[in-house]
This record gives structure tokens, C-alpha cells and sequence, in this order.
């Protein structure tokens, strides 16, 4: 899911740290109209902490196993802080082990966390509607942040790479492969909804508090 | 927990170490990006040759960087199968059913040179000075408040909370958890695993941010000390070499691509 560096023509990476910037400062804009903009820092700096480590973790899918992406959950978390939160994870992740790129940051921040800002919208329409403590709502918008989360960002990562990458393949051939990509995304995003319903209902006993970010 | 020192040889002395890490970061992403601009494969070589001058020049260690490029080396691996065995037009060579096409041969050996010459330079720029003397040059770079204070924040405590999730690993192992089937029992314990990890992380967020407090951490903006060091000439001559290399490859990659 991380592009890494090299492989993206410059205007692709130009373009996603302009996009980047642009969700960034509207994220800041919207931090910064609360009472006190400072006070969120310190549980978004641990909680992304906390997602860059829980990605980790590996679910077993025999005979091999893959780890989650936990870009929607974080939306659901942290709101607002969701999209600082990501950049600041992607940062991180191809500082300390080259996981990702320095010239791809911009682009893989935008397609990780405008899904994850998406999310964070779902899963607060159960309050729009009036359904904060309905389990039904709160199942339905939790699992469609987490798989939406997962499966825009797997749209966004495989039609740039498929139509930038000089692959000598038609039109046809190239959509059909955006597709067939896409496809294979489906059982993944099963798994991560169902992994994100998990968590928020584990949240949800353990400590709701976590999931009040209106 | 080892690959995330970055900065084990920060401490080293060259004159990428002693480079002020604000004009390190400008001067080597402008060099980075003029890198990601070229599309001749005839230039590789001579970036290369660049990003292993600067190699040498900063006096890490060989084994260093090959460790760093372990993880990455799958990517290169899976483009170097993809790419000159199924793209192109022109075969190369055929030996039975495989064709080697020298498109695909040539899209392989620009990506892979591109990808290793930009990951030798974020070594090299993350690596010569102290990740936090990186994120203070980005304060200082005028970088918004929150962000900077967020990512400072996170590096803080990302190795203390790996070390905690490594404890709880090996607390369910040695409970008999093993995650070896996708079922629902192990998506729920996993879950509860992850859950935990981030209530964890949220509960001492609130003691630091009393403790914070305590210290003067306030909501309104603070007067921040201009502690920031001038600028050497010393730094400024790196910097204008390291900008001249990036225009002359941009230069010489519009000759190429015969725009100039």
C-alpha cells in the first residue's frame, strides 16, 4: 500500500504533497477552532504512536498473513487529528525503516488519510441521525469507515500506479488490471471493517471515551 | 526495535554531520526531487555516482545502509520479476516461452537506480543528524506548531510503546495464544490486542498532558526563544553544490529529453 520513492513521475509526487498540504491546513484550521487546540496533542501524538505499532500486527490468512492499514479506525478515533496523525505515522515509517518514500510521502499521505477523514464522516452520521447508541448504527458505520478506508486508498494506489508506471499496456488492458487489483481488495476489506467493528466495540466497553470525537 | 535508530551514526563528524540540518533538509530534497524528474536512463549512472560520493563523504557505515535497504529490497525484488519479463514490445532475448523485453529491462533499471540513489539520500539525510535536531530544523523551518509538536511527541514514545506491545505479544503467547487461523475468536483477540495497545496510549497521553501542564505547556501560543544558530559559509557552500547538482541534472535531463 506504501508507494515507495522512485517509481511516481515528479508532477504525481508534486501533486500529492499539494494535496497533502491542502488537507493538512484544513485539518489545522479545524483543530485550531477549539477551545484549546493544544490540549488534543498529546492523545493524537500517542494514539498515532499506538496505530504505527498495532499495524503490526499480523492477521493470519493461511499460508501467509497480512497487516492491517487501520486508516479508517484512526478517522473514527481521531478525527480531525486523523490526517496529521497519518502524516506524521507515513513520516515516521519512512524515516525509521524505509517503509514508503520521502518523494511519495505527499501521495500516500493523501490516499491513506482523505479515505480516513471519509471515515471519520461515516461513522459520525449515526449522531446526525440521531443513533449514537444504536448498535446497529454503530456496527454498520464502524465496518463501512474501515472498508471504505481501505479500499479507496487501494483504488487511488493502483490507478496511479497502473496509468504512471510506462507499462506499454492499452487503455482496456489498463482498466481491466485497476479493476481485477481492485477486486482482490474486497476480501481485505472485509477483514478490516469486521477488525474495525471489533476494536469499536472493544473501545466501546473498555473505554467510550475514545470514540467521542464530535 | 534496532531498525528504528535511524540516527545510530549521528554522532559521527563529516561534512554531511556538520552540515546545519535546516539547509541539509532544503538542499537534499531539492537534489531528491530533481532525482524523481529524471527519466533518461543514461543519467543514472551519473546520479549514482553522485548519491555514492555522498555516501562516502558522510562516513556511515556499508552495513548501515544495507541494512536499510533490506526491507525495501522486496519491492525492487517484485519489480525486477514484473517488469522485464511481462512489459514491453521489444524482445530482448527469448529463451523457450520467456521473452525479455528491453522496455520492460529498461523501466526496471530506472526505477531500481532512481529508488536506490533517493534511499541513499534519505539515509543520509535522516541519518547525519539526530532525528531530533531534524524535527527542531522543521520548527524552525516555520512548520505549523501542532504538527511539529505531534510528531515530536509520537517519536518520543513510539519506542516505548513498541516495547509495550511487544510485552503484551509475548504475555498472550505465553497464554497460549497462537494466531495461525483467520477465524473470529483470533480477529476478536487480535482486536482486543490492538484495542488495548491504543487505550494504553491514550491513558498515558492524559498524564503527560497534566504533567505538560504542570510545566508551562499552555494553549496560547508560546514566545518561543530564538535559539536558532546562523548559518556557517561552510553551510552555504554545501548548499549551493548541492543545488548546482540538482540544476545540472535537471539541465541535462531537458537536453535529453531534447527540449533544450
Amino acid at each position: 500500500m506504501h508507494i515507495p520513492d522512485g517509481v511516481l513521475p515528479l508532477g504525481v509526487s508534486i501533486a500529492g504533497y499539494a494535496t497533502t498540504a491542502g488537507a493538512t491546513w484544513f485539518s489545522l484550521k479545524k483543530i485550531n477552532q477549539r477551545e484549546d487546540p493544544r490540549e488534543g496533542v498529546p492523545k493524537a501524538a500517542l494514539l498515532t504512536a499506538g496505530f504505527f505499532v498495532a499495524s503490526w500486527i499480523h492477521i493470519p490468512i493461511p499460508p501467509t498473513s497480512i497487516h492491517l492499514v487501520l486508516n479508517g479506525l484512526m478517522g473514527v478515533v481521531l478525527g480531525y487529528y486523523a490526517f496529521p496523525s497519518i502524516l506524521i505515522g507515513l513520516f515516521l515509517q519512512a524515516i525509521l525503516f524505509q517503509h514508503g518514500g520521502i518523494t511519495s510521502l505527499g501521495v500516500n499521505a493523501a490516499m491513506m488519510g482523505i479515505p480516513a477523514l471519509l471515515a471519520y464522516y461515516i461513522f459520525n452520521l449515526r449522531i446526525k441521525f440521531g443513533k449514537k447508541d444504536s448498535k446497529t448504527w454503530t456496527n454498520v458505520t464502524a465496518f463501512l469507515g474501515g472498508a471504505l478506508g481501505l479500499g479507496i486508498a487501494a483504488v487511488i494506489a493502483y490507478t496511479l500506479l497502473i496509468t504512471s508506471i510506462p507499462s506499454y499496456l492499452d487503455a482496456t488492458v489498463e482498466k481491466a488490471s485497476i479493476l481485477a487489483m481492485t477486486l482482490g481488495y474486497l476480501p481485505l476489506m472485509l477483514i478490516e471493517g469486521v477488525f474495525t467493528v471489533l476494536i469499536v466495540n472493544f473501545l466501546q466497553k473498555v473505554k467510550p471515551e475514545l470514540l467521542e470525537n464530535e | 526495535m534496532d531498525h528504528l535508530r535511524i540516527d545510530d551514526y549521528a554522532n559521527l563528524s563529516s561534512l554531511l554531520h556538520r552540515w546545519d540540518p535546516r539547509l541539509k533538509l532544503i538542499g537534499l530534497f531539492i537534489l531528491i526531487f530533481s532525482i524523481a524528474f529524471i527519466q533518461n536512463i543514461e543519467l543514472m549512472p551519473i546520479v549514482l555516482l553522485i548519491s555514492i560520493g555522498y555516501y562516502l563523504i558522510s562516513k556511515i557505515p556499508f552495513s548501515f545502509l544495507m541494512t536499510r535497504l533490506r526491507y525495501p529490497g522486496v519491492f525492487l525484488l517484485m519489480v525486477a520479476i514484473i517488469f522485464p519479463f511481462f512489459s514491453g514490445v521489444t524482445v530482448l532475448y527469448q529463451v523457450g516461452f520467456v521473452k525479455v523485453y528491453s522496455e520492460g529491462l529498461i523501466a526496471f533499471l530506472l526505477i531500481a537506480s532512481k529508488f536506490v540513489a533517493i534511499m541513499i539520500f534519505a539515509v543520509l539525510l535522516f541519518g547525519t543528524s539526530a532525528v531530533l535536531s531534524t524535527i527542531r530544523a522543521l520548527q524552525q523551518l516555520r512548520f505549523p506548531p501542532i504538527l511539529v509538536d505531534m510528531l515530536l511527541m509520537t517519536y518520543r514514545y513510539l519506542f516505548e510503546i513498541s516495547h509495550d506491545f511487544r510485552k503484551m505479544q509475548l504475555a498472550m503467547r505465553m497464554k497460549n495464544f497462537h494466531a495461525t487461523h483467520l477465524n473470529f475468536q483470533t480477529l476478536n483477540q487480535l482486536a482486543a490486542l490492538a484495542g488495548t495497545m491504543l487505550i494504553r496510549s491514550y491513558e498515558r497521553s492524559e498524564k503527560i498532558y497534566k504533567a505538560m501542564i504542570l510545566r508551562g505547556y499552555a494553549s496560547q501560543e508560546i514566545k518561543q526563544f530564538n535559539t536558532a544558530v546562523r548559518f556557517t559559509s561552510a553551510d552555504w557552500i554545501k548548499f549551493t553544490v548541492t543545488c548546482l547538482l540538482s540544476i545540472g541534472l535537471v539541465v541535462a535531463e531537458f537536453y535529453f529529453r531534447g527540449i533544450l
